[in-house]
């Protein structure tokens, strides 16, 4: 399907011209076969086969989008991966693919003379040392694999099959009205769900020109909006802030997608009146998009954050049957076109009873979203948070475990942590409390710790305070008392 | 006067942000993004807002380019170049 869609819009007078570009480098909707070709033929020459799951790590740049393209016109296996913070991570991610991964596409973006349509001038192909032929048990190609954050467990592969992935974007297409004319702006990556299949797929079926934006900040975009006059924007709920807090002048898009947490009513509306129409989107890496605001709704609604489910998915609130005082319960999404299964870091399928997280507990094909939910009317919802351990900073769901495992692994003199959430919020998000114990003997003062946190982890995870403390409370059990925790440091 | 300017903004980076970067370290001659001092997006912002309140100045989102970012010794010129041009306007 998607191959056709391409060749289409290739060939249409009106979408051939239709650029996709990052600011640096640009290709045409009718360029595309051509580039498909030399990748072909570049990949083919060092022993890539249709049959082979390749590895992309990719960032919001031509080279990969074009990579990842051509990937998915080929129906061939694609395991999805954002590039990593620097080259040890790198190292030691490399040392932990999926063993059905046999050989891995390492893209320079920025290479010296590089040409779009010369692939040998920017991608390199090398062999994945621990491939084992036999750890794909599928036979034929066409699926791709995201990474889930770990926010709630060890991170997992999510298994999707490529005609689902384009079924759901076009749906994304009917939703947000995308067409051919819309010129979008895609600053949040690709290589994530919500960048990937509501803003870059949607744009790419319907031919719309796209701009994409690597490592986004305010002035970036503004700079790339004044040349692109983008009409449809994907942003987070942390950029709409930043829109709101140094744009002087208004800019009215024709749609504005934001995705994460819920921007404020008051926030919303102001964002609404001076840069065009802002949906909220609701979704997930294994579902993709989920629910999002009508466009028909009123300012008022969609700022309340009442969304309704995209075709094809159900939602059911669990809990409320036992408890009949409250209306709210966890959300429980089942979509017809939603992932197809967990995989191991290994690459080996996990069965449904031992997810730990439990889509048995839904029912088959039931998927847990750990956020709380309530119904409004008959078909619509209100999402109300999480109802687990972490929280989105910064448009990333960031959880406590992941923060508390990085400290404990890196900073020596750390024997535990425990983070906690601050009801105060910042420009990030929920402002997150780190509570450490250390090696005895050791003397540290919070601050420094939190310096360290600055060089070890991604800046959206960095504790907004850290505090030392002798002894940090716990359950008969052994496990971290994290209710009597939060009374003690005053929350 | 355009040196006075940097400092002062090294200043605010240093105090004023949440960057964890001391006054010292700055480099005025790097890019402020990551390829240089590495300020995030979020940061950014900050700084922005705190140069408009520490120089009594109001940037436009036409003015707000990569260039002008380029280095703390660019972005000094361009506060200095706004600071005359309003004193003429005062005049």
């Amino acid at each position: 399907m998607f191959r056709k869609k391409i060749q289409e819009l290739m060939q249409s007078a009106e979408t051939g011209r239709n650029i996709i570009t990052d600011g640096k480098h640009q290709c045409r909707y009718q360029d595309l076969g051509e580039i498909f070709e030399a990748i072909d033929s570049y990949v083919s020459n060092r022993d890539v086969d249709i049959q082979d799951c390749l590895v992309l790590r990719c960032g919001n740049n031509l080279t990969e989008a074009l990579l990842l393209l051509w990937q998915l016109h080929g129906s061939r296996d694609c395991l999805l991966l954002p590039r990593a913070l620097n080259k040890e991570q790198e190292l030691f991610e490399d040392d932990n693919l999926p063993h059905f991964c046999k050989m891995k596409l390492q893209v320079e973006p920025d290479a010296k003379d590089l040409d779009i349509k010369k692939p040998d001038t920017y991608v390199k192909v090398s062999i994945h040392p621990r491939y084992q032929p036999e750890a794909k048990t599928w036979q034929q190609p066409g699926y791709l694999f995201l990474k889930t954050s770990g926010s709630t467990a060890e991170p997992k592969l999510v298994m999707h099959s490529l005609e689902k992935l384009f079924v759901n974007a076009r749906e994304c297409c009917q939703r947000f009205r995308i067409r051919s004319g819309d010129r979008l702006m895609i600053p949040v990556p690709i290589y994530h769900m919500y960048g990937l299949g509501a803003g870059f797929l949607p744009g790419i079926l319907m031919g719309a020109s796209l701009n994409l934006l690597d490592r986004t900040n305010i002035i970036k975009y503004l700079d790339r909006e004044q040349k692109f006059k983008p009409t449809v924007s994907f942003l987070t709920p942390t950029l709409c802030e930043m829109f709101l807090q140094t744009r002087k002048s208004d800019y009215k898009h024709r749609l504005v997608v934001t995705a994460g947490d819920r921007i404020n009513p008051f926030t919303f509306k102001n964002f609404d009146h001076r840069f065009g129409q802002l949906v909220n989107l609701y979704g997930s890496t294994e579902l993709g998009a989920i629910a999002t605001s009508q466009l028909e709704q009123t300012v008022d609604i969609r700022s309340d954050g009442v969304i309704e489910p995209m075709p094809g998915v159900e939602i059911r609130l669990a809990g409320l049957e036992e408890n009949n005082s409250s209306d709210m319960g966890e959300m429980i999404c089942r979509h017809e076109n939603g992932f197809l299964a967990y995989l191991d870091k290994r690459g080996t399928k996990i069965a449904d009873d031992e997810l730990d997280d439990g889509r048995e507990a839904g029912g088959k094909n039931w998927f847990r979203t750990k956020d709380l939910g309530r119904h409004i009317g008959d078909r619509q919802f209100k999402v109300i948070g999480r109802t687990g351990n972490s929280v989105n900073r910064s448009g990333i769901l960031v959880s406590f475990s992941e923060v508390e495992s990085i400290m404990e692994q890196q900073i020596s003199v750390v024997t535990h942590v425990v983070v906690v959430t601050v009801e105060e919020e910042n420009v990030r998000g929920k402002k997150l409390l780190a509570c450490c114990e250390l090696s005895p003997d050791k003397d540290v003062e919070g601050n420094e710790l939190r310096s360290r946190c600055f060089e070890i982890m991604p800046r959206h995870m960095v504790p907004d305070e850290v505090r030392v403390m002798t002894e940090i409370p716990r359950l008969p059990n052994g496990k971290f008392d994290r209710k009597k925790l939060a009374g003690i440091v005053g929350l | 006067m355009a040196e006075a300017i940097v400092n002062r903004l090294k200043k605010i980076i240093a105090d004023k942000l949440d960057v964890n970067i001391a006054y010292n370290d700055i480099d005025e001659t790097i890019s402020l993004f990551e390829d240089g001092l590495g300020l995030d997006s979020i940061a950014i912002v900050d700084l922005i807002v705190s140069i408009e309140k520490d120089f009594a100045l109001s940037i436009d989102d036409q003015e707000l380019n990569v260039e002008l970012f380029k280095s703390l010794r660019t972005l000094a010129q361009f506060i200095q170049g706004k600071l005359d041009g309003s004193l003429v306007k005062a005049n």
